[in-house]
């Protein structure tokens, strides 16, 4: 008897969660009517399913939102920043090597020929710049100081 | 205070216009999805860990997460599905990296069991009294982790089965039998203090 009783168990606990559909309610009430040790497994679920509708709701600390908000500024913003210090970077990029290209294009044609070190120095180009077309090592905090003071200018 | 459930018909369209708002560039509606769920997140991660204080803080952790994912939240799920299941993953993340021991129960809890388990035909007396939720929230703790999840869901939560099969991200069965165990494992713990149960 025990041995079918735990056959039924998972049954029971469809029945107890309201996953069985009518014919299976059904099934399960004949069976509940003719078996005593049964009707004890259902009462277990039951005792424990009032216990748990027992627990109170928890509430959070006062001000979630307000010291939610903050971090979320913090993690959003230094982000953001990133991004854009990356496109102006890019932007900036592409426009001094269109500048160095056409203007060594118009020293070939006049047959001046200087090296690119040479160019750069002689037209004014930043320290930064020269490090950047020469190919030397370039720092994140070079980087991120020449988008920064070319968005100054761009203001 | 009786459960409320996370989903239901209006509040999904609600939902749905906040995140399209949020991805559309206004980053405010996301306060109104916070202030909307920080309860019911804040209280199934609280019937996971049973502290309140480290709660809060995985509260915020989800939170934090959700804003940094929604982006790419692609409205195939609820979003409560999927809150649930970022949830679920960072309790039991910090569940892992905590080490979280199951509490046991010792004779001296006997009384307030016997107590709780006979009064909770009359459920407003208990949710009155402090030890009695005490004593609710260490019966959550005394079952493994694994198994206290499907229960919470259910039981705290009131999600069927085919939703937490989706918050859990394993199959109706997987959860029927979790549940069966879970169950299994509390009325071992019960049982001492239990008359019925014997």
């Amino acid at each position: 008897m025990e041995m079918e009783c735990r056959r039924w168990r998972k049954l029971l606990n469809r029945y107890v969660d309201g996953e069985l559909d009518g014919r299976g309610r059904l099934k399960v009430d004949e069976h509940l009517k003719l078996c005593g040790r049964c009707q004890g497994y259902i009462r277990y679920l039951e005792t424990t399913k009032r216990v748990f509708k027992a627990k109170r709701v928890e509430s959070p600390r006062p001000y979630f939102w307000t010291r939610l908000a903050p971090r979320l500024e913090e993690r959003g913003t230094s982000w953001h920043e990133l991004e854009v210090a990356m496109k102006r970077l890019t932007l900036v990029g592409s426009m001094v090597a269109l500048i160095i290209m056409a203007s060594l294009t118009s020293l070939y044609l006049r047959g001046e020929v200087l090296s690119l070190d040479e160019f750069l120095l002689k037209n004014g180009f930043s320290p930064e710049v020269r490090a950047v077309m020469s190919g030397d090592e370039v720092g994140f905090g070079l980087l991120m100081g020449t988008t920064l003071s070319s968005q100054e200018e761009g203001r | 205070m009786p459960s409320i459930r996370l989903n239901s018909g209006k509040p999904m369209e609600e939902d749905r216009e906040l995140i399209q708002r949020f991805k559309d560039g206004d980053k405010s509606s996301f306060e109104k999805l916070v202030k909307k769920y920080e309860a019911k997140v804040f209280n199934t991660i609280y019937s996971l860990i049973g502290d309140s204080m480290e709660a809060d803080d995985i509260a915020q952790e989800v939170f934090m997460k959700v804003y940094q994912r929604l982006e790419g939240f692609n409205f195939e799920s609820k979003f409560t599905t999927w809150l649930y299941r970022i949830t679920v993953n960072t309790s039991l993340d910090h569940m892992r990296k905590r080490k979280t021991k199951v509490v046991s129960l010792d004779s001296e809890d006997g009384k307030r069991i016997k107590e709780l388990l006979y009064l909770s035909i009359d459920p407003s007396e208990a949710l009155e009294r402090r030890e009695l939720q005490e004593m609710i929230q260490m019966l959550l703790n005394s079952i493994s982790p694994k198994y206290r999840t499907v229960l919470v869901l259910k039981e705290i939560e009131g999600l069927s089965y085919k939703e937490i099969s989706k918050a859990i991200g394993c199959s109706i069965g997987t959860v029927e039998s979790r549940l069966f165990r879970a169950r299994a494992e509390l009325r071992r713990r019960l049982e001492p203090y239990y008359e019925e149960l014997r």
